[in-house]
């Protein structure tokens, strides 16, 4: 009875309201069923301006006038795919120290330089490419400029500048192994890679960041941020004149090649192995089943692989998450993601899960992989939820400069041309049921390898029973020595009962 | 009977240096739901906030996280579509999500500018049609779920339980501050189902909702809608605010914890005027002048010059009670956690003994300056730039007195804002060293 009132007293509101501000009554809301969308408004992504400076490199331009600001990134190839073998980090520390002192003006006064600007400056090497960015007002691109023409042509080098940042970063990477998740995704590079292409951090570990020198430093400077074949990202609120004469006046006359060699592929796909990183004491475990898979560069399959992606672990919506979260209640969240550089990717399915859900929580995702190969393929509905998902959402890509310039420099780093995003909701529509299918019969078997980073005294028991050789690796993702046979435990494992 | 409180007009395409502009109207419905409408048709995208003006500060004792839980409950389906909320969300590309912090619950959705309708038959399905399906099997799963999100993100993140000690040991017994939004196991694993209808019968009513649509859509049609979807909903009322005095440290506090990290780590915080009161923002930009940049007066002496830290940072935590002003410094591989705080409470001391030079208020508001623009690209930031102004200030229309919150501060205010807050003898410290992570004993 209490809701009839309120819905009368409702009602009478409502008419209130109309009748106040002389509308017509709005028709009553159906909730048969969801309402229908109007018509599609249609959009089509902005074309992507390019042209050649006199030197060869190549500038990416999009005129985004939504806010008076400009995002810049410069490609330099190679990125941490150019370390030497047992010097991952090399690259990264170069990227560190560009604006520890250029052209005479010193770390400190670059930094306020900047700062008067209100310019961000950042730099750091992702496994294909060195990128180095800034983040300004429009109408401080030619100060801007300047400064960073001094930083990547002109940089200084000082000795007492090297040992700081390279102290700085073992020591980012030593804070960095407290970090259960840092922890899985070194060891799963590690486990899947070894110390090939695409094996190491991006960012180094300790072990290879010590033996780092400042001869490695120059050399390696010399050997990567060279103008030909780098290329250049410009999205904001600028003229395309002003941009092109800004960027030819500060690089056009800088010639080089650049001749770090890059690292190769090691191997074949792993055997299937539980590769174990010991926390102690953790309330939680990560997890991460894994395997290889090609890259960027010899797949033709990415789009298809997008959408299978979706449906497994993709979406909050996906079947991986709506099993080990929202019907176990095993993690905050669980995803899956095929991550591809250049020459090599991995796919992978994972959760941070309660500690006593670790067994099954592997137990879930690879019935997942048998599932969708086997008995419950990628449906028409999934298929059709996916493509519209990722088509209709396109839009919403482009709002933030710094984002539209990051999805232009993920282009470049993965080697795709510069119309990519203009054909690309045509592929991405064209991509059928069976073409997802097609992905989980090519991806979602063979052999998986199986990270865990969690108390291994209370795991093992439950982990060994999954009859692979377990493998144990160090927060930096280094292979432990052999551990002796542990003892039995004093009883057997508990397992949580799934809901 | 509607009022129409304000309507600006759009002024001149913002330049460098100049406030970017966010027009916003803002009315009632007879109900008590707020509505704020900003258009922009820039991209085919609209996004829709629903603001709960209910937070962690509400909950009884032996509720702490229950807000929290709450919002997770919202995205288990309702009256006309028991299912999971993202569902009709995700195939139409749309970003979906809410957060719970002390002073607020939001949800929100970016659509596609022609899917505003179902955007609002789904918040109102849920805000008039929650109760009706919900079941203690979806309050179980999500409690279990939430639980995860504290192992993840407090317990199995370095540092990360200091959020909870900073709560229990700021705050006095009893301050609605005192616990995280987190909440602890003991009294999530206390929530009944029968707290989740009460909780809901008081505080998700349109009295108590600020509704705000910002993006590409037909205002007219757009009040239409609103009136339609949430236009018939029963008032309820607007939830009283939880008052509380800015608490006064007697003495300053020293305390340790042990966590699974590799560094040691020192906190020193004190109480700090709220969010968007007087000093708030000078505080903000002190923080800038404190360890922005490498001549920042905390970085360059802690992390350039001295290299006893890996990092220094330090920020205003501004709410709606009452903020905290905390400087955080992370100590260099081989500094014991006492030559550390020594080395930052003397840093400190000498940053705190001089006003900033023009120099610095210039670098520091620059990037103030240039942060109002970023916080106004895309429509979901800008709509709960709009709801926060409306909910804390009255006044949605605030984005140019903000921006002049900060354009107007001098070095002398910065410093004073300084010397009257950050007193030595009101701060706690709190240590974080490395040894297995401090057990919790009540929970």
């Amino acid at each position: 009875m209490s809701r009839a009132v309120t819905r009368v007293v409702g009602l009478l509101a409502l008419a209130l309201t109309l009748a106040a501000c002389g509308a017509k009554p709005p028709p009553p809301v159906d909730r048969s069923g969801l309402p229908a969308p109007k018509a599609d408004p249609g959009w089509a992504p902005p074309a992507v301006e390019t042209w050649t400076l006199a030197n060869g490199m190549e500038v990416w331009f999009l005129r985004q006038a939504q806010a008076p600001l400009l995002s810049l990134q410069i490609i330099f190839p190679g990125g941490a795919s150019a370390d030497p073998q047992g010097k991952a980090g090399l690259t990264s520390l170069v990227a560190d120290m560009l604006d520890e002192g250029a052209a005479g003006r010193t770390s400190l006064q670059i930094s306020e330089d900047l700062q008067r600007l209100a310019t961000d400056y950042g730099a750091s090497a992702a496994t294909d490419g060195l990128v180095v960015s800034m983040d300004l007002l429009a109408d401080k691109l030619s100060e801007s400029l300047a400064i960073l023409k001094n930083i990547l042509r002109s940089p200084d080098f000082p000795a007492e500048e090297f040992e700081r940042r390279k102290a700085q970063r073992i020591a980012a990477a030593l804070a960095d192994e407290a970090e259960p998740g840092t922890a899985a995704s070194l060891t799963l590079r590690r486990a899947l890679f070894g110390e090939g292409y695409g094996g190491m951090s991006p960012g180094g570990i300790r072990d290879t960041l010590q033996g780092l020198t400042l001869a490695d430093v120059k050399a390696q400077y010399a050997a990567v941020v060279q103008p030909a074949g780098a290329r250049i990202v410009v999205v904001g609120d600028a003229d395309r004149d002003a941009v092109q004469q800004a960027l030819q006046a500060t690089f056009g006359d800088w010639q080089g090649q650049p001749s770090a060699p890059l690292a190769v592929v090691a191997g074949a796909q792993p055997p299937a192995a539980i590769h174990l990183v010991n926390f102690p004491g953790s309330t939680q475990s990560v997890v991460q089943v894994a395997r290889r898979i090609p890259g960027t560069i010899a797949a033709d399959d990415q789009l298809a692989t997008d959408v299978f992606n979706w449906t497994i672990g993709g979406a909050f919506t996906s079947r991986l998450n709506l099993n080990l979260r929202e019907d176990k209640g095993y993690t905050y969240g669980a995803r899956s993601g095929f991550n591809r550089w250049r020459q090599a990717g991995f796919f992978s399915l994972g959760a941070r899960v309660k500690a006593d859900t670790t067994r099954a929580s592997i137990d879930e995702i690879q019935k997942e992989l048998a599932d969708v190969t086997g008995a419950r393929p990628v449906t028409d509905q999934e298929r059709g939820e996916a493509v519209g998902g990722m088509l209709l959402g396109f839009p919403g890509d482009f709002e933030r400069m710094a984002s539209v310039a990051g999805q232009l420099t993920a282009l470049v780093l993965d080697g795709h041309p510069s119309d990519y995003l203009q054909h690309w909701p045509a592929r991405m529509a064209a991509v059928t049921t069976a073409d997802a299918n097609a992905m989980a019969k090519k991806y979602a078997h063979g052999d998986f390898v199986i990270v865990v980073v969690g108390d291994k005294a209370a795991l093992l028991p439950t982990l060994e029973s999954l009859g692979l050789p377990v493998i144990e690796h160090d927060g930096q993702g280094n292979l432990l020595p052999a551990a002796p046979p542990t003892a039995p435990p004093a009883e057997p494992p508990v397992q949580q009962a799934a809901r | 009977m509607r009022t129409l409180l304000l309507l600006l007009a759009l002024t001149a395409p913002a330049l460098a240096g100049e406030a970017p502009s966010v027009p916003v109207k803002t009315y009632t419905l007879d109900n008590g739901l707020t509505v704020l409408l900003s258009h922009d048709d820039r991209l085919p995208v609209v996004a829709v906030e629903m603001r709960y003006l209910v937070g962690s500060a509400h909950e009884p004792k032996g509720r702490s996280g229950f807000a929290h839980l709450f919002e997770h409950l919202m995205f288990q389906g309702s009256k006309s579509f028991d299912d999971e909320y993202f569902k009709p969300f995700e195939p139409i590309g749309a970003a979906v999500n809410g957060t719970t912090n002390t002073d607020r619950t939001n949800y929100y959705e970016r659509v596609p500018a022609n899917y505003l309708e179902l955007a609002l038959w789904m918040e109102s399905d849920r805000m008039s049609g929650l109760l009706d399906v919900l079941t203690q099997e979806k309050l179980d799963n999500q409690r279990d779920v939430v639980k995860n999100e504290r192992r993840q993100r407090y317990e199995n993140t370095p540092y990360g339980m200091v959020w909870k000690y900073l709560a229990r040991d700021m705050y006095p017994e009893g301050h609605p501050y005192q616990h995280t939004t987190i909440g602890s196991h003991k009294d999530l694993t206390a929530a009944s189902l029968d707290d989740v209808k009460a909780f809901f019968r008081q505080y998700y009513v349109p009295a108590n909702a600020i509704l705000t649509i910002v993006g590409d859509f037909d205002e007219d049609e757009a009040e239409l809608l609103v009136a339609q979807y949430f236009g018939a909903m029963p008032a309820g009322k607007r939830a009283p605010t939880p008052t509380a005095e800015l608490p006064v440290l007697a003495a300053p506090k020293h305390l340790t914890s042990t966590d699974d990290v590799k560094l040691p780590r020192v906190y020193l915080a004190w109480h700090s005027p709220a969010l968007y009161s007087a000093d708030d923002a000078a505080l903000d930009v002190l923080s800038s002048i404190l360890t922005d940049g490498k001549t920042s007066r905390l970085y360059q002496p802690l992390v350039y010059d001295k290299k006893v830290a890996k990092d220094v940072s330090a920020f205003q935590a501004s709410r709606h009670l009452g903020s905290l002003y905390v400087v955080v410094a992370t100590g260099a591989p081989g500094q014991t956690v006492d030559a550390l705080a020594k080395a930052l409470e003397d840093a400190l001391a000498e940053a705190l003994s001089t006003p900033p030079t023009e120099d610095e208020m210039t670098r520091a508001l620059n990037g103030w300056r240039k942060g109002f623009f970023g916080q106004v690209e895309s429509v979901l930031s800008r709509a709960q730039m709009l709801s926060n102004y409306l909910h804390f200030t009255g006044d949605a229309d605030f984005l140019e007195d903000d921006l002049a919150r900060y354009t107007d501060l001098k070095a002398a205010d910065v410093h004073a804002a300084a010397q009257k807050w950050l007193v030595p003898g009101r701060r706690v410290r709190i240590d974080i060293v490395p040894g297995p992570q401090e057990q919790e004993v009540d929970e």
